[in-house]
């Protein structure tokens, strides 16, 4: 919890699970969304336009498209302006949440509501067993309210209609908080709590630490219009969710005294984003306006930032990264491979020499990091999850990478199991990353997950030979046969 | 870390790391050379069009046939240079890409692969644009404005499109690239030749009116400004229009040369 209590002009945003009482914040977020939903999507301050502002194709938006629309000259200047795959993918979603929380606030106060109101947060990681909030919350469940009228907190499409659809463990994981260092690179190692330093754009490369887990995965497991981020925020648990996402970079900047923001000028000054406030007029900030949020507009701060993992985690975390950080070297890499079974597996083989010499220097600066990079992820239609394990190479996989094609075989792990649990690829915004004339020029996106920890483990096991990697992609539960094209353009295996 | 100094420049320390971390150095190293030997060779001897005001010069007749006229050879030589010189600054990025996903002994040799298809694809694109240049030369200074006035309007123009945005887009593009032997060489290579293909949807406009303007330094630099600014600036399209003011510019400077 906070230390000081907040000033008196200063909202406090709650936690979802606290709230569901007529008259609370949740109970006029809803009336607020019905009066935002019933605005033209020429109004600046309407559901259809702020959402826009986070992404827009007009190929896959839901709602009637012959009625006026914004000039081109006002959507290119204020829609598709979201930032992922970068340093400012934090920044930016903090001033798209406090205009939208100034507009929302507005519309409850012209409905009869209270002054203070603030947007909840979804704290779907709450430790502890506690499956009540790995749920959607029950106020965004059902289609109907209890007088039968719309409810205008629920969508359709989500993989989430009933109550009793969980969110996994393992996609709500807070280890992303236990890294230290807010910005990161997009050549194969480290990316970083808050993501690789990029220019402001609306494509991006390398998912940084916090965007991939838990935010990624979020949308994900919501999916239907959460999972494009051409409509993700019509969904009324868009906000509630980066809400939450907001509040854990508070959560890691007050770790302790090593967690702290960029203090890189090009992160802090040399941008502005620009979005609309309740007035409809243009708001402009830049990220160094942002890092106080009491300062920010009207100003708030969470009712609960305490620390998820223990505090002795965060000072060693803070001291391994303490100094300058190794540039990170490919040890490792595979061919293409196509995700279209059940399992699929993909060998990298290491190339001894590299792997010795990118060891031994960055070894020279802190402890070797292990990365596993994604790279390229491309795919079209209807895209499953996918799990990732990794173990050791087996005898008859072991070959030099450039002349290993990726493999499409039943998982043949040394352990009887598809491996160690590295992580679960995330496949958000990966369509509109895979269109060519699209943002991201067809590139794809990548994810780095850190493996450091499982490599140690094989070495424990001793059966770590530093000769390669077998990456096994397992698709999720019960979902059949994909009807998409996902591809994984390489995987590869970096030291940092 | 490693850092060593210069012989005489007390003051200039260069971190050897930062070499490591910053591989495309030598590629822009060579634009600025490139840039250099246009100044010098400016001060040496201008540039002279390939045909009179008075009438066109028999050997540039010779232009679509061995032999080669040897100052239409110049200036083909000079479109190198002007490749060389304005191209490399606008792919750092894939350039960056390409190094940091190979090994790192071979990350040199994937940034020259890369920069061979690139850069080869700009030459071709050269070669196919001289006759516009010979066109151009042998008309009279008023001429030879009114198609500059008409080259920059076309820039201008495309500038708005959304193909132009579109290409754009694509000069940012990634793709996965094989790590080791054969397989990484021509991925390289391909890249960068895709790399060149993107970049002339995006840029074609801007090389031809510099080509236009027989070349002419000051209003290179205005398009080599207007062309970094749309790279690496945030990708609307209102981004794009911005960089109008500059092709006026670097008009205003072409058109002077030209009347002088």
């Amino acid at each position: 919890m906070n230390s000081s209590p907040p000033p008196p002009s200063v909202r406090t945003r709650k936690n979802v699970s606290t709230l569901g009482h007529a008259g609370d914040d949740l109970f006029w977020y809803g009336r607020a969304v019905a009066e935002l939903q019933s605005r033209p999507v020429t109004d600046p301050t309407s559901w259809r336009y702020l959402s826009a502002v986070h992404g827009y194709d007009r190929s896959s938006d839901p709602n009637p498209v012959n009625v006026p629309f914004p000039s081109s000259a006002q959507q290119e200047q204020f829609w598709n302006q979201c930032q992922h795959q970068s340093w400012f993918f934090e920044p930016w979603h903090r001033a798209y949440l406090v205009c939208f929380e100034q507009i929302v606030a507005a519309a409850v106060a012209k409905l009869g509501g209270p002054a203070d109101w603030a947007l909840p947060y979804w704290n779907y990681s709450a430790p502890g067993n506690n499956n009540a909030a790995r749920l959607l919350p029950a106020a965004f469940v059902s289609p109907q309210l209890a007088d039968h009228s719309r409810n205008p907190l629920w969508v359709a499409g989500r993989n989430s209609p009933t109550a009793n659809f969980h969110i996994p463990d393992a996609d709500v994981s807070l280890h992303a908080l236990a890294d230290p260092v807010f910005t990161g690179g997009s050549t194969g190692g480290h990316p970083g709590f808050g993501g690789p330093k990029t220019i402001f754009s609306h494509s991006g490369g390398t998912n940084g630490g916090i965007e991939d887990v838990p935010h990624n995965q979020i949308h994900d497991d919501i999916g239907g219009l959460m999972g494009d981020p051409d409509t993700a925020a019509l969904d009324p648990i868009f906000w509630l969710h980066h809400a939450n996402i907001d509040r854990l970079w508070e959560v890691w900047r007050h770790r302790n005294a090593g967690f702290v923001n960029p203090t890189d000028p090009d992160w802090l000054n040399k941008i502005s984003f620009e979005l609309h406030g309740a007035a409809g007029t243009v708001l402009t900030f830049k990220p160094s306006q942002v890092v106080d949020t009491t300062k920010l507009l009207h100003g708030y701060r969470y009712d609960d930032i305490s620390d998820p993992l223990a505090a002795h985690v965060a000072a060693a975390a803070a001291a391994m990264t303490a100094g300058p950080q190794p540039q990170p070297e490919l040890v490792g890499a595979s061919a293409p491979i196509v995700l279209d079974s059940a399992a699929s597996t993909a060998a990298v083989a290491f190339r001894p020499q590299a792997a010795q010499t990118a060891r031994a220097r960055t070894s020279a600066l802190r402890p070797t990091r292990t990365f596993l990079n994604l790279e390229n992820v491309t795919g079209t239609g209807r895209l499953p999850r996918y799990d990732v394990y990794i173990d050791v190479v087996t005898p008859a996989q072991a070959s030099p990478a450039q002349t290993s094609p990726a493999q499409t075989l039943p998982p043949q792990p040394t352990g009887g199991g598809p491996g160690l649990f590295a992580g679960s690829l995330s496949t958000f915004g990966v369509q509109k990353a895979t269109r060519p004339g699209g943002p991201h020029g067809g590139s794809g996106i990548t994810t780095v997950l850190d493996i450091t920890d499982l490599v140690e483990q094989l070495r424990r096991e001793q059966r770590w030979d530093e000769s390669g990697l077998q990456v096994t992609f397992v698709r999720r539960g019960q979902q059949s046969a994909p009807t998409s094209n996902l591809q994984v353009g390489r995987v590869s295996v970096y030291y940092g | 870390m490693t850092a060593f100094a210069i012989p005489g420049l007390r003051a200039c320390r260069i971190d050897r790391d930062w070499f490591a971390r910053h591989p495309e150095w030598w590629m822009l190293a060579a634009s600025a050379a490139a840039w250099l030997a246009l100044i010098l060779s400016r001060q040496a001897a201008p540039l002279v069009p390939l045909c009179t005001v008075s009438g066109v010069e028999p050997a540039s007749f010779s232009a679509f046939g061995p032999p080669l006229s040897p100052r239409l050879a110049a200036h083909f030589g000079e479109w190198c240079l002007m490749t060389a010189a304005m191209m490399p600054p606008l792919v750092v990025l894939p350039v960056r890409h390409v190094a940091f996903r190979s090994f790192r002994d071979r990350r040199h040799r994937a940034i020259a692969e890369f920069l061979a298809g690139y850069l080869a694809v700009w030459i071709v694109a050269g070669a196919v644009l001289l006759p516009l240049l010979v066109g151009a030369g042998s008309l009279a200074a008023s001429g030879r404005a009114l198609i500059a006035a008409a080259g920059y309007a076309l820039a201008a123009a495309w500038q708005l499109t959304g193909c132009k945005r579109a290409a754009l887009q694509r000069c940012h593009r990634t793709v996965p690239l094989a790590a080791e032997g054969w397989r990484a060489d021509i991925a390289c290579a391909r890249y960068g030749l895709g790399a060149g293909g993107s970049c002339l949807a995006s840029c074609w406009a801007f090389m031809t009116v510099a080509m236009l303007g027989w070349h002419a330094l000051p209003a290179m630099a205005f398009l080599e400004a207007a062309a970094l600014r749309e790279r690496y600036r945030p990708w609307a399209r209102r981004r794009i229009r911005s960089s109008i003011p500059l092709l006026g510019a670097a008009f205003v400077l072409d058109l002077s040369g030209i009347m002088a």
